[in-house]
């Protein structure tokens, strides 16, 4: 991880000097507790809202990009005053991407941080992890961007402000059918990534219900760095677009593989292409290519700008989609707990589960009866060697 | 009499060199026999065909007329033969005692699925071992450093040591590669006295490695001797010193 | 004093009261807020799971010098076949007993449960062993870490068993956990305990030791490492079963090397061969994973550090700093019981002649 190479020595040997002396804090923390399940949380001045999120795991960038968001509409709501003239006290949590220590991050939250609300996680695994948590204490959580359509089915406190990859799904073949007027697609997966056999499917089914078909499914392994022969393979198929469902890290390698064995049709991805690093490594193999994800910052909507432009200021880089969510999933729980005029948690879940056309930087977004937002989708290109805005395609466009 | 071991040309062969050729001879019991010979003669490698460690190119090994030569190490070690090594080959984190009884262990009876439930059978059984190996301990003086942990041992008593632990095992043959090594004149002389009286006192067959002849002349009545992986003669000290190929293997050095 | 059968049948009884006292105890704790459910997941539960994993992994790695980096793979094969059996099988004939029925064998059921983890890893651990024990070292260490990612892709391809996306909605038959863990964790430690005092400890021993020598002594040493590598991964399988029957999912990725890596460490940290040592190490570091959340946010050099990124540097460091200043681990071959205060068992005797 990068961002553990930038620390410097002497700061590592003050890290381990300061867990010495610091003992104390674990104590600290442990005194008082009151029993899990109540329903209201303490009446200090301060509500606390608990983000559990990938910080030092293989998915860490989609755990900054998270808490990146979160903490951004945390600054700017206590800068108005907070929430119910209260300020939002943020905790954050990591998994490391292991759905054990996701749920061990979000018992703490709840249990020793005393969140009201919990944001997260961005891996389906580890919502999946954590979801049932925060419905036995009867915490409202809110995943940003979790795609499995599983995840809300865990209870009538679980929430989530994207689309479903079942949607999404639906999205892609649409726009490979109807926008890149293609019948014929070869699909390369990830089948040790629940997301990506999950899209993957969920494509197939919508593709072929068009009318398209599915050259071939091939797979690969997240720790895998050739992909020749799949891609041989793939080329001897002659399909008009391959759909790669992974995540960002591999596609650079895949692109320029997918190149070099003269695969010449556009490549297609879903929202896991979403990263600040997705191009780098691909040299110009990516160009031409799409993918699906839940917001574009080329947007011009000003609501839209002005969260680029202050993202960008505080955190120096464009924020992604995965940055769009958790700063929406976060907005939305502040509404919700205007709208309930309390922090008690029962009172947030029944607002949360009313929400209706909250205006999102990713999106309109309304819950539906599996508490799921309802939302519209846009399809990025990348073009001239940056990511493009190239069209939205609405709930109502597709059918599941 | 029937042979103890009879070896019956036994060949061993690496690559292309013959380390043993065509050895043939036999041990008869209680007999206390010496093989020597000049450095690289292939009086180890004898020892490691003896006890399996090497399977013969040719030729058979037998232990009391079974042929024993295609057995791994344990089962040889099971039915009767026991070793020491040239470099000394202790479990050298474990106690003195330890390494005792795990030479007693070679005559267990309980099995392993006892042990972990600790049954009755197997604590009787680890109560004698330990009684067993603590008198083979006292035998070879031994007792006082029965808790030290073998690796810290000076070297003459991990020598002696390495022979109590053979002799655990209740071999019917013991096997000493170079005992004496390393040891000065009278710590050598001390553990002479002791293969000695092994034999007179307990009745144990010993073939002894020596690569220095003054050591074995003075207490085996029959020597073999090697040269080149050859036999080159065999019987007793006295004729054996005088024998004109043995003092031309030694050559310069006084038989 | 009571001897044999009799005393070992008293041991099993008085643990299994104590341990339930003890869960009712830590039960009513955590319902009246005392202790936090959190507190007791991460500084009890898991630790005591790990505790199993590095006793296990110690009998193989510490007492017979095997080095295993696929006990990861044991943990998995016990997790998944048992969680197929009790999702696929036994609730639905648990289902179909009258309800004055379910509770009884619910646990009887978890019970067979638990042995069919702990039977497919042994079986695993016999199919691996007999073949690789040939190899020594490194390569036995590259052998058996092929055969975790194996067994960890192979689950992952497993579509019965959810594939990447898990094995979801098992029974969770544990309950509180306390109990169950506690027990296997006890029955592992006596199991080892047991081994090591008795003369055929001394055989697994000696084959740590010197092969060769071992061999020359009697000790089939392919037996004993096979035996070995059967009776770790008996334990590691149990041990897995009492996951997913806990946790009520499991992923594939919760099984990968990082997970074989961490129990080695264990076995390493706590000194190679000492119970004691791998039951420290075992608890400690799952303990310090998590503790490690709780460092603060500090500012230096004008830039400020937050804890969450440096909890895995600083674990990375202590591990570290520990075999440097203390090669042997944190107890060597030593172990640490009620014979420790009083006399010592393997007294250092001046040894000079």
């Amino acid at each position: 991880m990068s961002k553990q190479k930038r620390h410097s020595f002497a700061a590592l040997l003050s890290a381990l000097a300061l867990i010495v002396t610091l003992n104390g804090c674990n104590s600290g923390s442990d005194s008082g507790n009151t029993g899990s399940g109540s329903g209201t949380t303490s009446s200090s001045d301060k509500i606390v809202i608990g983000v559990y999120a990938d910080l030092t795991g293989n998915t860490s960038t989609f755990g900054e990009e998270t808490k990146n968001g979160v903490t951004l509409a945390v600054e700017e709501i206590n800068a108005k005053g907070g929430v119910l003239g209260k300020q939002i006290e943020l905790k954050i949590e990591d998994t490391r991407s292991d759905p054990i220590q996701a749920k061990n991050a979000v018992t703490k939250l709840i249990q020793v941080e005393k969140s009201t609300a919990i944001i997260g996680e961005v891996a389906s695994k580890l919502s999946l992890a954590g979801a049932p948590v925060c419905q036995e204490n009867g915490v409202p959580m809110i995943t940003p961007s979790s795609t499995n359509p599983e995840v809300t089915k865990k209870g009538d406190y679980i929430f989530r402000v994207c689309f479903l990859d079942t949607f999404q799904g639906a999205v892609l073949a649409k726009f490979a059918h109807d926008n890149l007027k293609t019948t014929k697609v070869s699909i390369l997966y990830d089948n040790s990534n629940d997301y990506s056999v999950g899209l993957a499917e969920f494509f197939k089914e919508a593709f072929t219900k068009m009318g398209g078909t599915i050259a071939g499914e091939l797979t690969f392994k997240a720790t895998d760095s050739d992909f020749r022969s799949q891609l041989t393979t793939i080329r001897g198929q002659n399909p008009q677009v391959v759909f790669v469902p992974g995540y960002y890290d591999k596609m650079g390698l895949i692109a320029r593989q997918a190149r070099e064995q003269g695969i010449t049709v556009p490549m297609l991805g879903g929202d896991g292409w979403s990263s600040p690093d997705l191009l780098k490594g691909a040299g110009n193999a990516l160009e031409g290519c799409f993918f699906s994800d839940h917001y574009s910052p080329d947007d011009p909507d000003p609501k839209i700008q002005e969260f680029v432009k202050k993202y960008s200021e505080k955190f120096g880089k464009t924020p992604t989609g995965l940055a769009a969510l958790a700063y929406d999933a976060a907005n939305v729980l502040f509404a919700a707990m205007e709208t309930a005029k309390s922090a008690d948690r029962k009172a947030i879940r029944d607002a949360l589960a009313a929400v209706e056309n909250f205006a999102g930087v990713s999106g309109n977004i309304s819950m539906d009866e599996n508490r799921d937002a309802r939302k519209s989708a846009s399809v990025l290109a990348i073009k001239g060697g940056k990511i493009t805005f190239e069209t939205k395609i609405e709930p109502a466009d597709v059918q599941m | 009499m029937s042979a103890l071991l009879e070896l019956r040309q036994v060949k061993m062969r690496f690559g292309g060199l013959y380390a043993v050729n065509d050895l043939s001879f036999q041990i008869q019991p209680g007999e206390l026999l010496g093989l020597i010979g000049p450095n690289g003669a292939g009086k180890t490698t004898v020892f490691n065909v003896i006890t399996g460690v090497y399977t013969p190119t040719e030729g058979s090994v037998s232990l009391n007329g079974e042929v024993i030569s295609k057995m791994k190490p344990y089962q040889i070690t099971e039915r009767g033969i026991a070793r020491t090594f040239q470099n000394i080959r202790l479990f050298g984190a474990l106690s003195v005692l330890e390494n005792v009884m795990i030479g007693a262990f070679a005559r267990h009876r309980t099995a392993l699925a006892g042990a972990l439930m600790r049954s009755p059978a197997v604590v009787l059984e680890d109560a004698s071992l330990r009684e067993q190996s603590m008198r083979l301990l006292s035998t070879f003086d031994l007792l006082s450093v029965a808790h030290a942990r073998s690796r810290d041992l000076p070297y003459g008593l991990q020598r002696r040591l390495e022979i109590a632990r053979a002799l655990a095992t209740q071999p019917k043959l013991l096997l000493l590669d170079e005992p004496a090594a390393g040891m000065n004149p009278q710590e050598s002389e001390e553990l002479m006295h002791l293969i000695r009286r092994l034999r007179d006192e307990m009745g144990q067959t010993v073939l002894l490695i020596e690569h220095d002849m003054k050591v074995v002349m003075g207490i085996c009545e029959r020597v073999l001797v090697m040269d080149y992986g050859v036999l080159i003669a065999q019987g007793a000290p006295e004729v054996i010193r005088k024998d004109p190929k043995v003092i031309e293997a030694y050559l310069g050095e006084p038989v | 004093m009571i001897k044999g059968y009799p005393r070992l049948l008293l041991f099993v009884l008085v643990t299994i009261v104590l341990l339930w006292g003890l869960d009712r105890l830590l039960f009513g704790l955590t319902s009246n807020g005392a202790l936090g459910l959190y507190q007791y997941r991460v500084f009890i539960l898991i630790p005591l799971l790990y505790i199993t994993l590095a006793v296990s992994l110690n009998l193989i790695n510490g007492i017979t010098g095997q080095f295993s980096l696929g006990h990861a793979g044991f943990f998995a094969i016990g997790a998944y076949l048992s969680a197929g059996f009790s999702k696929f099988y036994a609730s639905q004939w648990l289902a179909g007993m009258p309800p004055s029925m379910q509770g009884v064998m619910q646990i009887v059921f978890l019970l067979i449960a638990l042995l069919i983890g702990g039977i497919a890893a042994a079986l695993a651990g016999l199919l691996i062993g007999a073949p690789t024990l040939r190899l020594k070292g490194d390569y036995l260490a590259i052998a058996t870490l092929g055969f975790g990612e194996i067994i960890r892709i192979m689950f992952e391809n497993a579509n019965t068993f959810g594939g990447p996306r898990g094995f979801t909605d098992l029974p969770q038959w544990t309950g509180f956990g306390f109990f169950w863990y506690a027990l296997v964790a006890v029955g592992c430690i006596a199991v080892c305990r047991n081994l090591l005092q008795s003369a055929h400890g001394l055989a697994f021993l000696s084959v740590r030791e010197d092969e060769v020598a071992a061999e020359s002594m009697g000790i089939n040493t392919t037996r004993y490492k096979v035996m070995a590598f059967i009776l770790g991964a008996a334990f590691a399988g149990i041990a897995g079963s009492l996951l997913s029957h806990y946790e009520g999912s499991i992923y594939p990725n919760g099984f990968n090397l990082d997970v074989s890596i961490m129990i080695v460490a264990m076995v390493v940290l706590g000194g190679q061969g000492s119970i004691t040592g791998a039951v420290l190490a075992g608890a400690g570091l799952k303990m310090l994973e998590e503790a490690l959340r709780f460092l603060p946010e500090f500012s230096l050099f004008g830039r400020t550090f937050q804890p969450l990124d440096l909890r895995y540097l600083v674990f990375a460091l202590v591990l570290i700093l520990t075999m440097i200043f203390r090669q042997q681990g944190l107890l060597g071959h030593r172990e640490f019981g009620w014979k420790t205060i009083g006399i010592g068992k393997r007294s250092k005797v001046e040894a000079n002649g």
